[in-house]
């Protein structure tokens, strides 16, 4: 177990490292940042100097040192744009998109599992069939467009909702974190963004249950547990959804970075302040610094949540652990 | 009835008609309808400039009067502008032909670009396995991990920081096609790589290698015409990924420069006016979007089950 457990996070140190090499190798293709500083007429001394006292005349391997040393204690520079420190900007801007990440998520589970669970023991269902229809129809229309039938829907027509913004936040813990949940407005601004983000993992989930609920119903111990005279509502979620749920487990848990990397888009169509929006700008703008730290940043979610994602398979699966399964950890 | 072997087929067409291939499309209404929707969108899209009632991007043709007019069947519209105008003007069914022929094009270039790269990364990693397989199917593997969408966003970054600013709107439309490219080159790189293994041992590969062929003709002239079924099917999934990408990419602002057409393009300057009543001009361009992604998927989707029935 040990050895297994500090196999992977070796793995995950390697990820993290290229990545940390990659985001460093970035600064790179900007240019000499001390032209971008100084005015035209300084002298070549005054510029030699600024590049001794930001310590660009140090070996490649020394100032990677100093990035890396720096971004592991929350440091990632000066954004270009924002003239403000990198490792303030997102911790500003980190509530809103876990907050609306995180509700997308929950939706997505709370739909999405008893969705898949219903067409899959329905499968020649009418209603079934028709989910099945819609979910086709709903993975081809993308992200944005969603967002912007929403907004006309409930926020032009109907006027029921905000259309963009997070509504009042309120400081919680000390004024580490913002919260949009404590507040009507909040929460009012929170429903059209967090239900675009959630319908396309909504679908996921649902075809991928449906999916692993077919197989396991054809399966002999579900019939062995059906003539034993157990009542269905017994053997379709004792039986047969416990056993789905090692897929459907890891598949939420990776889709949970897909949630991040797609909340880009979300925010950029409600106007979500998160750190999508902060990349988006920088993307744009060719905000070095920035666009690095959210590199790092989003590889440091993934590398976590796939070591979550091996280690709860690790305590939900027997198997793995007696070793009977060895090397096949992260099939 | 498929019995064709008392009767051969003797033209081409006839051929053609009676594979089995055919036969199953066929047999699939769905996949029929989808098909012909997304041949004809795409044709309408080459055929722009003889189908559009005007060229929205010429100014003598436009008239700043006919600004924000209803589609035709509303009150207010005009039947020279069947979806509408948008708000300087131009007609939104013609927008959305040239905007589709942008998003095409796009399209099919970034994934011919992800074919090339993913096709000839998963030969060599497939034929020649050891430490260069190892290194190509590493990257590939943490490349997949992270969604396409973040993955262009990243390439769009990085070759916007190398270009100089002033050249970003000329070089933005190859900026998009290379970031959409290389970031989908992974799924054929393992699908061609996986089917390699099971080739390199075949006989006829021994064969060539027996006689001397040297092993870049082995692998693109022996190997790849064997491998090509999940090489369409990828392509054809890809291509309506591509086009999304191309639409998503677009709309946040690093795509296509808002100045050309494109079905993101298009959309994103259509939300402007949302607030205003002007649906027209956002939701036409999108349900353009969504249909030709969910039929080229529909297709794409039929094709898989056909050419590999074991998958289902």
């Amino acid at each position: 177990m040990i050895r297994y457990i500090s196999g992977r996070l070796a793995q995950s140190f390697i990820v993290m490292f290229i990545v940390a090499a990659v985001a460093f190798a970035l600064f790179d293709f900007v240019g000499d940042p001390v032209r971008q500083m100084v005015t035209e007429d300084a002298s070549q001394a005054e510029i030699e100097r600024l590049r001794e006292m930001m310590g660009l005349n140090d070996s490649v391997a020394v100032q990677f040192w100093r990035y890396v040393s720096g971004a592991v204690q929350g440091d990632f520079g000066v954004s270009y744009f924002h003239k403000r420190p990198v490792g303030v900007l997102l911790q500003e801007r980190m509530p809103a998109t876990f907050e609306l990440a995180g509700t997308s998520v929950l939706l997505s589970i709370l739909l999405g599992i008893p969705l898949g669970v219903y067409t899959g023991l329905h499968r020649n269902g009418r209603i079934a069939r028709g989910l099945m229809a819609v979910s086709l129809v709903g993975i081809s229309i993308p992200t944005f467009l969603i967002g912007i039938m929403l907004i006309y829907l409930f926020s032009v027509v109907l006027g029921w909702l905000p259309s963009f913004g997070r509504g009042e936040t309120t400081e919680v813990f000390g004024g580490a974190w913002t919260t949009g949940f404590l507040t009507t407005s909040g929460l009012r601004a929170l429903i059209l963004p967090s239900i675009t983000l959630a319908l396309f993992q909504t679908t996921m989930v649902m075809r991928l249950v449906r999916a692993e609920m077919l197989d396991v119903m054809r399966t002999d111990y579900i019939k062995f547990a059906r003539a034993r005279g157990l009542r269905d509502r017994v053997v379709h979620f004792r039986h047969a959804l416990k056993n789905t749920l090692m897929p459907v487990v890891t598949v939420i848990g990776l889709q949970l970075g897909a949630v991040i990397a797609f909340a880009i888009i979300t925010e950029s169509v409600f106007q979500w302040p998160g750190m999508g929006r902060l990349f988006l700008q920088a993307i744009q703008q060719v905000d070095i610094p920035v666009m690095s730290a959210y590199l790092i940043m989003i590889a440091f979610f993934f590398v976590v949540i796939n070591l979550i994602t091996d280690l709860t398979y690790y305590a939900i699966d027997p198997r793995l652990r007696s070793g009977a399964l060895k090397g096949n950890a992260h099939a | 009835m498929r019995n064709s072997v008392f009767a051969p087929p003797v033209t081409r067409w006839q051929r053609i008609r009676q594979s089995d291939l055919m036969l199953s499309f066929l047999e699939s209404p769905v996949t029929v309808i989808a098909a012909v929707v997304a041949l004809l969108m795409i044709l309408a899209a080459l055929g722009a400039g003889f189908i559009a009632f005007h060229d929205p991007y010429d100014m003598a043709s436009i008239d700043i009067f006919d600004s924000n007019l209803p589609p035709a069947w509303v009150e207010g519209g005009d039947a020279r502008y069947p979806l509408g105008t948008d708000a300087v003007g131009r007609g939104i069914f013609s927008t959305i032909l040239y905007g589709s022929r942008m998003s095409i094009f796009i399209g099919v270039t970034s994934v011919a670009l992800s074919l090339v790269i993913g096709v000839t990364a998963g030969l060599i990693a497939g034929y020649r396995g050891g430490f260069l397989d190892a290194v190509i199917m590493r990257i590939a593997e943490v490349q997949l991990a992270l969604p396409t969408i973040l993955v262009a966003l990243l390439i769009s970054g990085i070759l916007r920081a190398i270009a100089p600013p002033s050249t970003m709107d000329k070089v933005a439309i190859l900026v998009l096609i290379l970031s959409i490219g290389l970031s989908n080159w992974v799924q054929f790189a393992r699908a061609v790589r996986a089917s390699t293994m099971v080739e390199r041992s075949q006989e006829y590969v021994l064969a060539a290698r027996l006689i001397g062929i040297g092993p870049l003709t082995i692998m693109f002239r022996h190997i790849l015409p064997n491998v090509m079924g999940p090489i369409m099917v990828i392509a054809t999934l890809n291509l309506s990924g591509a086009i999304l990408t191309e639409a998503t990419l677009s709309f946040l602002g690093v795509g296509v420069p808002p100045t050309q057409p494109s079905l993101g393009t298009l959309i994103n300057g259509g939300t402007d006016y949302l607030f205003s009543g002007s649906w027209w001009i956002t939701i036409f361009p999108g349900a353009a979007l969504a249909l030709l992604v969910l039929t080229v998927n529909l297709v794409g989707d039929w094709l898989r089950d056909a050419l590999n029935p074991t998958l289902g």
